[in-house]
């Protein structure tokens, strides 16, 4: 037996939640309703646990600076999952990762503000081989500034060389279950699938009377209590990286 | 209209549909309530994104001010709620940094010089304008110069060789499929005035109006808060209200909405690793 035993496909979830709300009928709330409000929940879910996580090359232009990641994404062939916010930037610098797997021979573009990189007299516009940091503090969500700005082409991303550009880690937004069968995202650990009825009978019931705001915040608590067990189960809990993250 | 990034973008009559069943109001699907129009929530709503823009400081842009020879004040683009950071000649050029008038005021001095700006101020001046210390020299340049990291005057199609018109009412946004010369995958295009000798101001811009029913909103909010904005309208909607489940949902949607703007504000800034360190 493995953790996904505790698995629950949509028709599941949604039976879950029409129990917890006593609506076995499907009298009071819609099944379109019920599953709009479990996918809600399982976004917001992903918001604050960070659990779907993408990591993707993309590719760096000359005199390019500034990066619309999400429609880059978008214009991806589809495989990629939609862009929430943003984690990571990698420079793919002298070393392949194509070629064995391992990317762990790339700097890491550090995260900065225009405020420091100002205060350090370094020009927005310097161009360089090798961009060192990204800046978001300039830009809408879902894009950033990257300095030094190209000078050159990054390599050929359909080849498995792609020497030159970057390769983002992102928070991406769970793909929807499409129909009964399907299960939520599969990045989501299957123990967790337990959680989402309490959050959709929550955002459910906030639209009956006052009975059923006192039921919604029951069941908002049992909810949170789930995301924070999920957090501190997280390894990413054990990294340098989130040791500072909020709840 | 501008086609969503995932599935869980929502269009406006989706949030009304949602507000009012929220505040109990609801009837039919794309309809007035009893209590409340669709027009009323949508006012709502519009006012929501605005608050969420103001608080978050999410929406942000850039644009070219033309200086003028021995003119100081200038006015900040319409949608600017305020400025974030103002340079000369572009991206290679230096920053304008803020400076305040009773700096000189308390010196008891006064400043007479002209020539390439190197400070701002706003003090003494109305919301929308912004002053440049020293009072500029020259006229930055007018021509239309494609430059590295330049914007464009316009776009034209090649074939007819018609200029394409922008659409006044959303925000400068990418075009894709256009048969027109652009450089480089991903540039946004802007009302186009060369940065050489002119002011280039980063700002935290007001949200697009959104009016058509049918329509996605301001595409720079993230499609992951799109399920939140029917709290913020809501929390409008039941200010002052009279009716005994009103008054108890209004504090608690005007809470949650203020939750959502706090996880928004959270999420939109720098979440990579440092965080913590660096300033922001």
């Amino acid at each position: 037996m493995t953790l996904s035993s505790y698995r629950r496909d949509r028709d599941r979830l949604v039976a879950d939640t029409r129990l917890l709300m006593q609506d076995f009928g499907g009298e009071r709330f819609t099944e379109a309703s019920v599953i709009e409000a479990l996918h809600d929940t399982i976004l917001d879910w992903n918001l604050r646990t960070r659990q779907v996580l993408v990591e993707a090359p993309f590719g760096l232009y000359e005199d390019h600076g500034e990066i619309d990641l999400r429609h880059r994404i978008q214009e991806d062939d589809g495989s990629l999952r939609a862009f929430a916010y943003h984690q990571r930037i990698v420079f793919v610098n002298s070393h392949d990762p194509a070629a064995d797997g391992n990317p762990a021979g790339n700097p890491a573009m550090l995260g900065e503000s225009i405020q420091t990189v100002d205060f350090r007299h370094i020009l927005q516009g310097q161009q360089g081989t090798t961009p060192t940091r990204w800046m978001t503090d300039l830009t809408s969500p879902g894009k950033f500034w990257i300095n030094p700005i190209p000078s050159e082409d990054g390599g050929d991303l359909d080849t498995p060389d792609y020497l030159g550009n970057f390769i983002a880690t992102y928070i991406a937004m769970p793909t929807q279950m499409a129909d009964g069968t399907e299960y939520p995202d599969s990045m989501i650990p299957a123990i967790y699938h337990a959680a989402y009825p309490h959050g959709a009978a929550a955002r459910l019931f906030e639209n009956g009377d006052e009975d059923d705001l006192k039921i919604a915040d029951e069941f908002e608590n049992i909810y949170m209590g789930w995301v924070l067990k999920a957090t501190r189960d997280s390894h990413r809990g054990r990294t340098p990286y989130n040791s500072t993250r909020p709840l | 209209m501008t086609a969503p990034y995932s599935d869980y973008a929502l269009q406006l009559y989706q949030i009304i549909d949602a507000t009012q069943n929220l505040v109990n109001d609801f009837v039919a699907s794309e309809s007035n309530g009893r209590m409340w129009t669709r027009e009323e929530i949508r006012f709502r709503v519009q006012e929501s994104l605005l608050e969420l823009a103001q608080e978050t400081g999410m929406l942000r842009s850039v644009r070219v001010i033309p200086l003028t020879e021995d003119l100081n004040v200038y006015s900040l683009p319409g949608d600017c709620i305020r400025p974030i950071r103002i340079m000369m000649n572009g991206l290679s050029g230096h920053v304008v940094m803020p400076k305040a008038l009773s700096d000189y005021d308390i010196a008891g001095d006064v400043y007479t010089g002209a020539g390439e700006p190197y400070q701002f101020f706003r003090d003494n001046l109305e919301p929308d304008e912004i002053g440049l210390i020293p009072v500029p020299g020259a006229d930055g340049s007018s021509s239309a110069v494609d430059t590295k990291h330049g914007m464009v005057r316009s776009v034209q199609d090649a074939d007819s060789g018609e200029y394409l018109p922008f659409d006044a009412g959303s925000a400068p946004r990418r075009l894709t499929g256009v048969p027109s010369a652009r450089r480089g995958r991903g540039r946004i295009i802007y009302d186009m005035i060369s940065t050489y000798g002119n002011l280039q101001v980063w700002y935290i811009r007001s949200p697009v109006l959104w009016e058509d029913w049918k329509t996605y909103p301001d595409e720079d909010f993230p499609e992951w808060l799109h399920k939140d904005f029917k709290y913020g309208a809501a929390s409008k909607l039941l200010v002052g209200a009279k009716k005994g489940i009103h008054r108890l949902k209004g504090p608690r949607f005007t809470a949650k909405w203020g939750r959502a703007i706090a996880d928004a504000k959270r999420w939109t800034k720098y979440q990579g690793q440092a965080r913590g360190v660096v300033p922001l």
